[in-house]
Order: structure tokens, then sequence, then C-alpha cells
């Protein structure tokens, strides 16, 4: 068990402060953006950073002794991998200084991504360093805390599907922490969460207690595009969707979060291939901008 | 458990295309500027060249060369930070990269200064197998405390800037109080140059061998707590 008591820090312009939490065997959703201090967090719990108050524990341990730390994998947005060595060697690698033997192949088929054992490390890109690491995070028999940051974003096609199994089968022995944006997400991956807004937790428990999407709460996006209605029929196609609705310029779009309903318009653009000028967010929708506030001062002081 | 962690340094510097770049040009240098005193006629050719372009150029900046390819080109800390993710001790990683570095340096500047001297050597000179010798223990003990200096620089600064600042301090040191507690000043005294200060060349070595030593001291204190 994690526990992180009356814990602050701070790091360039994103700080934490006198956050407790306490993560156990499980998945356990840290909810908000990374705006919030989601990213801060999870590097206390994974002990790649200090509090400068307060402590963190993983059972006995302080997380940022190597004990703890070599029990902990940690697969960051921007993971710092040993980039001159191969996958499969930097994979052997880390299993090696963890003290358990695992096999590179092995881990990587599990996400599908057994075509990049040959590769050079510092040759993956970002989503591919991130399945690797996550391979190594949730199949090496020593690691008894894993802690993943917005596990389906920056993430390879073909871990993303095997993920959620994955995660589930190491959260029955492990402590599993995730960041999300999405309350969906969320709720359909965890069994209990923390909600941090501003770098303060304002909400913990079990996941039932997390507002669900759809149930009274919801997100509005307001999308101005070239083209509206086309954007709106593309839209009309997207199931996750509370609500469509075409004010003028404006197409307004109603879903269980905000990360759903700009996922919707995001797939709706690519499909109906509108240009976008616009994307508010909110319950009230502004005016589009006219045309005459578009006009270059040059053109007006001419006409004057 | 250390060759473990040496791999991945051993590695970076095999893989850095800018690392072997400066050791081919700075060893050129350090040989056409040999083979410029043999020509020029002049008395002991092998002794001059050493204390010209070998010492002045090609040592600092083939181990500054190495120092940064261990470090990726930026801060040892971060760089040695990699493996503590895996639950190695940043120290120990740390102090591994120095070892691969300090030692890559030493053998190859000792290799380097008999290249110089088979090239150079001249009449003036010692006989050439007992100068040969002295050149390869000078320029690995040189090689040694420049590399391991450079890595206590790469401690400093976001990005191991501390590392440049060493590498100009260390030709602008001179002979005096500053130039003592840099390897340059003892490397041209152990190589037949001006002595440092009341410094003779057996204390020169010696300190050669502390500022590495020191220079450890540093690395290990730096990065005590990383874990």
């Amino acid at each position: 068990m994690i526990v992180v008591r009356a814990a602050s820090v701070r790091a360039g312009k994103l700080a934490l402060f006198d956050v407790t939490a306490a993560f156990d065997i499980g998945i356990t959703a840290v909810v908000g953006g990374r705006d919030d201090g989601t990213g801060l967090l999870l590097s206390l719990v994974s002990g790649s950073a200090r509090p400068s108050r307060g402590v963190v524990t993983s059972g006995d341990l302080n997380v940022t002794a190597p004990g703890a730390r070599r029990a902990c994998g940690f697969v960051p947005l921007s993971p710092d991998w040993p980039e001159a060595l191969r996958v499969d060697a930097a994979i052997a690698m880390a299993s090696e200084l963890r003290g358990a033997p695992c096999d590179p192949r092995a881990a990587l088929r599990a996400l599908g991504a057994e075509g990049l054992a040959a590769a050079l490390v510092s040759s993956l890109s970002r989503a591919q360093l991130r399945a690797v690491a996550l391979a190594e995070a949730l199949l090496s028999p020593a690691v008894r805390v894993v802690v993943i940051e917005e596990p389906f974003c920056e993430m390879e096609a073909f871990a993303q599907a095997a993920l959620p199994a994955l995660i589930r089968a190491a959260a029955k022995d492990r402590v599993v922490v995730v960041s999300t944006a999405s309350v969906r997400e969320a709720r359909e991956l965890a069994s209990s969460f923390v909600s941090i807004a501003a770098g303060r937790v304002v909400a913990a428990g079990p996941i039932h207690a997390l507002a669900a999407p759809g149930s009274g709460e919801s997100a509005q996006i307001a999308a101005f595009a070239d083209d509206p209605r086309a954007l709106a029929a593309a839209l009309a196609t997207e199931t996750d969707l509370v609500s469509l609705e075409l004010q003028g310029a404006a197409v307004v779009v109603r879903a269980r979060d905000a990360a759903t309903a700009a996922g919707a318009v995001g797939r709706a653009v690519v499909r109906s291939g509108v240009a976008i000028f616009e994307l508010c967010e909110g319950a009230r929708v502004p005016s589009p901008p006219s045309p005459e506030a578009a006009a270059p001062p040059s053109s007006q002081a001419r006409s004057r | 458990m250390i060759r473990q962690l040496a791999r991945l340094p051993l590695r970076r510097f095999a893989r850095s295309r800018m690392a072997w770049l400066s050791v081919a040009s700075w060893s050129c240098v350090a040989v056409a500027s040999a083979w410029w005193w043999h020509r020029s006629g002049t008395s002991a050719p092998a002794g001059r060249a050493l204390l010209s372009a070998y010492a002045t150029l090609s040592v600092p900046l083939l181990c500054s060369a190495l120092a940064a390819a261990v470090a990726r080109g930026g801060s040892l800390l971060s760089a040695a930070n990699v493996l503590s993710g895996f639950g190695a001790r940043s120290r120990q990683v740390a102090l591994v990269h120095l070892g691969v570095a300090a030692g890559g340096a030493a053998g190859l500047c000792a290799l380097l200064a008999c290249v110089v001297v088979a090239v150079a050597h001249g009449p003036g000179d010692p006989p050439v197998w007992r100068d040969l010798f002295t050149s390869a223990w000078v320029g690995a003990l040189a090689g040694g405390a420049f590399c391991s200096l450079f890595c206590a620089g790469s401690c400093f600064g976001k990005r191991g800037g501390g590392r440049n600042f060493l590498l100009v301090a260390s030709w602008i040191g001179g002979a005096g109080a500053l130039g003592s507690l840099l390897p340059a000043a003892h490397l041209r005294s152990l190589l037949g140059g001006g002595a440092v200060g009341d410094l003779g060349q057996r204390a020169s070595a010696l300190a050669l061998a502390l500022i590495g030593c020191v220079s450890a001291l540093v690395v290990a204190y730096r990065a005590r707590d990383r874990n």
C-alpha cells in the first residue's frame, strides 16, 4: 500500500499542496488534468520526485528508497529509458536491476509489441516507448506498484487494445495507479479514485462515488467550422454524445465529459474534412467572430 | 552489478557519433602536430609535440567529448537517473559512468601519447621505449584526471554546463594558484614543461591522481540524494 501524507511539492508551474491519499491493491484513478498536478502526484507515488513537505511511503519504505523504486514501474508521458540500448537489452537490464528475471520478448508479445524487440530505444517514437515501458512495468515479476500516466494517451494502437485487460490482470495482486482526465476512463478502469484540482485533493473514494458521466453532469463543446452542417452530419454517427445541436456557425455537442466530447469532434473533423476555426468549452456558446472584426485594419483605414 | 551498470555508458560512447568524431579529429590534430615537429628539425621534437597540440588541445577536448558522451551531452545526474528508475542506486550508477569515461579517456590518451611520440621522435628525445612508456602513463593519468573533472562538472547546471566551464578554466588557468587545481598545468609539468608553482613532477603526478579522486567524491556527493 502506498500512503501519501500531507505531501507538498512544486515543479516549475505545477504544485501539489498538502495532499493526503492512499493507494491499495487494485486500480486507483487519479482524476484531473496535468495542470492540476496529476503527473506530479504520480511522480511522488513512484518515487521519482521528493515531496518538499510530508512523506510518501510504500509499506515500511520511503518510496524514494532504491528498494521501493525497484518494485515500482512508472510509465510517464515521456519515459526516460536507456536510449543507447536495444529494446530487448533494455528490458533485460531493467529486470536484472529489479532483481527478477523477465523474458523481454514475452513481455513485449503481451502488448503486441514484439516487433520492437530489436529496435534501438532512441529510435522509438514516444508512443512506442510508452508501450515498451508499459510492457516492462506490467509484466516484470519484481514490480509490485505500477504507476501509469494517461494510459490511453500517446499509446500505440496495438497496445491500446490489450491494455485494459493487462492492467486489470496486474491489479489483482498489485497497486496500480493511473492518471486520467476522463471520468469515463476512470469509471471503466478503476475501482477507486482520487480527484485532483489545482494541486489539491478535492474528492476520493470508491469509483461509484465519482460523478457518473451523463448523470446530470456533462461537458459541452462548441465547434465553429467552415461547414457546420457537414460537421454535424459526421458527429451524428458518434454514439458517445449526449446531444448535438446546430447553432449558426457552431455545432454544440454535449457528452459525459470533455475528453469524450473533444474525441468525438476530433474524429468527426477527420472524417468530414471540415476546417475548425474555434473550439469553446463550457455552457455558454459565444457568438462567432464577425467578418468585420476579422478584416485587416489597413483596409478599414483606406475606406475611411 | 557493476558490469550491468557499465553497459549503458559503454553503449552511449560506442553509439555517439559526436564522441567518435571528436576523438578522431583531436587525435588527427595531435598526430599532425607531431609530424610537423618531426619535420621541423628542432631538437627534442617528441617533447615539443606532446607539449603543444597534444597537451593543450587534444587531451582536454577528447576527455570533454568522452564525458559528454556518457552523460548524453547533458547532466551526468539525469543520465544516471535513467537506471535509478529501475532501482539502481544513483550514486553507484553515476560513479560507474565516471569510471567508464575516465577509463576510456585514460586508455585513449595513453595510446595517443604513444602515437605522438612514435611519429615525432627525433634527436634530443629520450630513448624511444622509455619515452613511450613515460608518455603513456602520463597520458593515462592526465586523461583519467581530465575526464573525472569533466564528469564532476557535468553534475552542475541543468545541462551539465559545468563541464564546459571547467574546459575553459583549464585553458586559462595557467600555472598559478588556479592552475594548480586543474590538470592542464600538471600535465604540462609532467611532459617537461614549466613546473606548477614549487611542485615537482612527482607532486604533479600525485596532484593529477588527487584531482581524479576529488572529482569522484564530488560526483558521489552530487548523486547522493537522487534516491
